[in-house]
């Protein structure tokens, strides 16, 4: 079956020049209704790789790979096509709502404007979708919420209003691009939860990009891990967080501080990650890895198939299966 | 980790912030983002300090060094009053009281090199040159950076790197305290885990307390002895670590364990605790009686009229709730099972 979304061996770099690399070769699928998480530290690419599904960089630009929305390279469709997508089939949620709404129209405008150039509704009929849509994202009062202006609304407000909008026009994939970091625990968990409906209820699809590994395990079936620039694994998000087989993915998992138990010392990575400009030759991650040898030094490890279910980029993954 | 003497002492801290005017002719309303707040902090001892954004944690830092002035309370500094000291008096105490920011970029100079960003509260103390080389090079070394790294400005340094230079600014003058407002929670998790690590180092070697302002509950409970939950300008709870986060008593400290994201073992489903539901009130207008009975899924009507007296449930462990007794021990092994309700 084919998924949804495949993004296939893509490269970035910024202003597309061969020398400004900073995603190298990112694969991944999303399958039509599933949640995938894309996950990393800053500087990973992940959020990078995210927005160009909807060819949203600018400064970044893709230099090979492709991107398949069911089966249709996004990098390589037109302009025309590529409006018809944004908004209408794949639609996002950021990080920040304060800056992702527009602080001169009303919420409702903003959705209405969605529903009338994508599903073609007359104003009325859209104004009564928005105002549905509004209840069903947990707005209080959401007839006249419908008419507040972004800064009206609390923040975790603010957020539920953004994820409307994605959803005025049902799209088929949604990307979460850290769509909770800005909000507060308890706000965060109200969030967390109502995207988990509403993509049970719609059944579309999810990608969501975060650095936080809590929300993935509530959250996503899959993860892909990725490490400067470059997916070092690849799994279903119980197996992976049961058996991390990648160094990098072991040492992220044990180096977050729990909340249900003490530590004597918390696991840490020892070094920093890499610039872009100055990548290691052989796995990028071989310099801050315990287990490295001359082969991890010397050579890339590429994404191969461990067990059932799960890649990984490394020449001696931890804790074999078999 | 029972404390000898407190190093720091706060009683009936208040911190009023004023509104604008809502017409040119009214009055302006005030905020009282802290309200009533006390603790104390022991010697060597850290005491967290967790709540959600706008709950007063960081005025309460503020505060506490006078960054903020109180608009009513005492703080006590190993004994000594400081609230009602005037600005040169406060100056010279000032050293035994330092604090580390959230945002290592915006906390230091990017004109500065990391030798002068060090130097500068020894200058302003008014040490002898030969000593401040000296302990510049000392607390370089405590923060685990190079000697090489002195002659560099922070563009040139990682966020963790930087976060150590904060530190190592925050130590020089030797403080007995030191406040410490979100300092990991702008990192990156592995890097996270190295400055907590070398915080709880430091704190080791010598001695000093720590007033760990967060809201990343894992974090606070690697660092804490002591924990205080605060919301809307109030501490609801506190205790040592194994009482807040072992058996917690007030609904609030228990829908926020519940909502902490955490890595769940499989089998094991998120959806058995629903999250709390509404949002934070105005602090301008916080609801009568108790002030978290609004969202509170046991609030019974005497919430909303009397606000709960803190009350020591047993050896230090201080709840501030009407009903913390009945929902107590049953829900300490359940904490899902109360937010449910």
């Amino acid at each position: 079956m084919t998924p949804l979304l495949e993004v296939r061996d893509l490269h970035l770099a910024i202003g597309g020049r061969p020398d400004r690399v900073v995603v190298d070769g990112v694969s991944f699928a999303v399958p039509a209704g599933g949640v995938v998480a894309l996950v990393g530290e800053s500087g990973c690419g992940k959020t990078v790789t995210a927005l160009s599904v909807l060819r949203l960089t600018d400064a970044i630009q893709p230099i090979s790979g492709e991107i398949l929305l069911e089966g249709e390279d996004i990098l390589r469709c037109s302009p025309r096509r590529l409006r018809e997508i944004r908004g209408g089939v794949i639609s996002m949620v950021f990080q920040e709502p304060m800056t992702s709404l527009n602080p001169v129209f009303t919420i409702g405008f903003q959705i209405i404007e969605a529903l009338q150039i994508h599903r073609g509704l007359p104003r009325r009929a859209a104004r009564q979708a928005a105002v549905e849509l509004l209840d069903r994202v947990g707005i209080p009062a959401a007839s006249s919420r419908v008419d507040a202006y972004p800064h009206q609304l609390s923040g975790g407000m603010r957020q539920r209003a953004m994820i409307a909008l994605a959803l005025a026009c049902r799209p088929k994939l949604l990307i979460a691009d850290e769509p909770t970091t800005a909000l507060d625990v308890t706000i965060q968990a109200q969030i967390i939860r109502l995207l988990r409906d509403l993509q049970r209820e719609f059944g579309m699809a999810v990608l969501i990009i975060t650095h936080d590994l809590g929300i993935v395990s509530d959250f996503a079936d899959s993860v892909v891990v990725m490490y400067a620039g470059k997916v070092v694994e690849r799994a279903a998000t119980a197996a992976m967080f049961s058996a991390p087989r990648h160094p990098y993915t072991g040492r992220l998992l044990a180096s977050i501080p729990p909340v249900d138990r003490d530590v004597e010392r918390l696991e840490t990575i020892p070094g920093t990650v890499p610039s872009p400009w100055a990548m290691p030759a052989g796995c990028r991650f071989a310099p801050r890895c315990a287990h490295a040898d001359g082969m991890c030094h010397a050579m890339s490890p590429p994404l191969e198939r461990v067990e059932t279910g799960r890649d990984v980029a490394c020449w001696h993954p931890s804790g074999a299966a078999s | 980790m029972t404390p000898i003497r407190p190093v720091l002492e706060v009683e009936g801290l208040r911190v009023t912030y004023r509104q604008r005017r809502p017409r040119p002719w009214q009055r302006p309303r005030s905020v009282h983002a802290v309200d009533g707040v006390s603790f104390h902090i022991g010697s060597g001892e850290t005491l967290g300090l967790v709540g959600e954004s706008g709950c007063g944690k960081s005025s309460v830092g503020r505060a506490v060094l006078r960054l903020t002035e109180p608009s009513a309370g005492r703080v006590m500094l190993e004994g000594e009053d400081i609230t009602s000291l005037p600005p040169w008096a406060l100056r010279r105490r000032r050293g035994r009281m330092q604090i580390i920011f959230q945002d290592p970029s915006s906390a230091l100079d990017p004109r500065m090199t990391v030798e002068e960003l060090l130097s500068e509260p020894l200058l302003i103390a008014g040490w002898p040159r030969p000593r401040i080389h000296k302990r510049v090079r000392e607390v370089l070394e405590i923060v685990s950076l190079l000697p090489e790294h002195l002659v560099r400005y922070p563009h040139e340094f990682s966020g963790g790197q930087k976060q150590r230079i904060g530190i190592a600014r925050a130590l020089a003058l030797e403080p007995r305290l030191l406040v410490c407002d979100e300092p990991v929670s702008a990192l990156d998790v592995s890097v996270q885990a190295q400055i907590v690590n070398l915080m709880r180092e430091i704190q080791q070697k010598l001695g000093l307390s720590y007033l760990f302002i967060a809201h990343d509950l894992g974090v606070v409970r690697q660092i804490s002895h002591r924990v205080a939950v605060m919301y809307l300008g109030q501490i609801v709870e506190s205790g040592t670590r194994a009482q807040v986060y072992g058996a917690p008593l007030h609904p609030y400290t228990r829908a926020l364990l519940a909502a902490a994201p955490r890595i769940r073992p499989p089998g094991e489903d998120a959806a058995r605790s629903p999250p709390l539901r509404g949002e934070l009130p105005d602090p301008a207008n916080p609801p009568s009686g108790c002030r978290f009975r609004t969202r509170c899924p046991i609030a019974i009507p005497l919430c909303a009229e009397h606000a709960p007296e803190t009350r020591d449930l047993g050896t230090g462990h201080l709840v501030a709730c009407h009903r913390a007794e009945q929902a107590g021990p049953a829900m300490a092994a359940h904490p899902a099972a109360l937010t449910a309700g």
